[in-house]
């Protein structure tokens, strides 16, 4: 004669085998997370992408994709295509205008020009999640959202 | 430790939830000790919905980033503080997805790594010796349940022990059917034991 084990005897169980501890790493890059915040900014949402529709790219394989950001004053254009281990940006704002254009990724940001034609660019970035901010003079930042 | 019976309802209005609320309230103003208490609540949800996709460690990373990375670019949307549980839930669920469709894998989640990683786990030395074969068994079993049921029973041993809300968030399933489907995972498992299973065995005297 036999029973099964009860509910509480299963999930026991299998608390004892798929209890996974979350690396420490994990914890930290989601405590720093806090860092971005920015109450004072718009976001300019992902509109479009093309991967989304397109064969697998993206900063973890190599290629090329193209980025669509929107908000009520600007569009936000972005290619970024992986380089070896470098990730690249070549972007246009639209309406074109001349800006100062931050990448932000953890860890850090780097700040490029927007010419008058509203074109920027930023190369040797690592790979890893991006956004970006536009900073037109004593405008609210604009920002993009992440892109993993 | 945690009472492993599982009692909970969907919470509404408990204390947590006004708590949770608060620290919502606290971190959207840029308070870090909030913040990271928010963090410690449910970064064990988070990281378990990327990882019951069967993504490996650096993709379960980044899902995580992202997820906490959105949670601060959307404060000013967030309408419903008290549930931000379920919120990120769906928030990691999606970004998992998302990393499933650009490898191209998604109707292949890898469930075989995270189940040959921790079949290889060996059982606590002072665990009693019944106990330990009988885990070994349901360990066993649960390799031969449905992957969606083997996703729900991981998110039902997470610490701590997420909501209602949160796990249909992270399933993507309705709350209301939730617990007819954990009873009937937790039979499968049952179900997919040896017979003889038996966790208290009698002598014949």
């Amino acid at each position: 004669m036999s029973h099964p084990p009860d509910d509480a005897t299963l999930l026991d169980a299998l608390r004892v085998r798929l209890a996974e501890p979350v690396p420490p790493d994990v914890i930290a890059a989601a405590r720093e997370a806090l860092r971005w915040r920015d109450p004072d900014a718009a976001l300019a949402i992902l509109v479009a992408d093309t991967m989304a529709a397109a064969t697998p790219a993206g900063i973890r394989g190599p290629g090329s994709e193209v980025f669509t950001f929107e908000t009520e004053r600007v569009t936000i254009e972005v290619e970024a295509s992986q380089l070896g281990h470098e990730l690249h940006l070549a972007g246009q704002l639209a309406p074109a205008m001349a800006a100062r254009v931050r990448i932000d990724q953890p860890g850090g940001g780097t700040v490029v020009p927007a010419d008058e034609l509203g074109r920027f660019a930023a190369r040797g970035l690592r790979l890893a999640m991006w956004r970006l901010a536009v900073l037109v003079d004593d405008d609210v930042p604009i920002n993009t959202e992440w892109v993993l | 430790m945690r009472p492993f019976g599982w009692s909970a309802e969907p919470v509404g209005g408990s204390v947590t939830d006004v708590e949770v609320a608060g620290l919502v309230a606290a971190a959207r103003a840029g308070d870090q000790a909030a913040w990271d208490a928010l963090v410690s609540r449910f970064v064990g949800l988070v990281w378990t919905v990327a990882r019951s996709f069967g993504l490996g460690s650096a993709d379960a990373a980044d899902v995580s980033q992202a997820t906490w990375l959105r949670l601060v670019e959307r404060f000013a949307s967030i309408r419903e503080p008290d549930r931000i549980g379920a919120w990120l839930a769906t928030t990691a669920r999606r970004e998992a997805l998302a990393v499933l469709r650009r490898a191209g894998r998604y109707a292949v989640p890898r469930e075989p790594e995270v189940l040959d990683r921790l079949a290889g786990a060996a059982p606590d030395a002072a665990e009693p010796v019944l106990r330990a074969e009988i885990n070994a068994e349901v360990w066993r079993a649960f390799a031969r349940i449905p992957g969606r049921c083997q996703r729900l029973l991981k998110l039902l041993v997470v610490e701590p022990i997420p909501s209602y809300q949160e796990i249909g968030a992270s399933m993507d399933m309705p709350v209301g059917s939730i617990g007819a489907t954990r009873a009937r995972c937790l039979e499968r498992l049952g179900g997919a034991m040896p017979s003889d299973a038996e966790p208290h065995p009698r002598r014949t005297q």
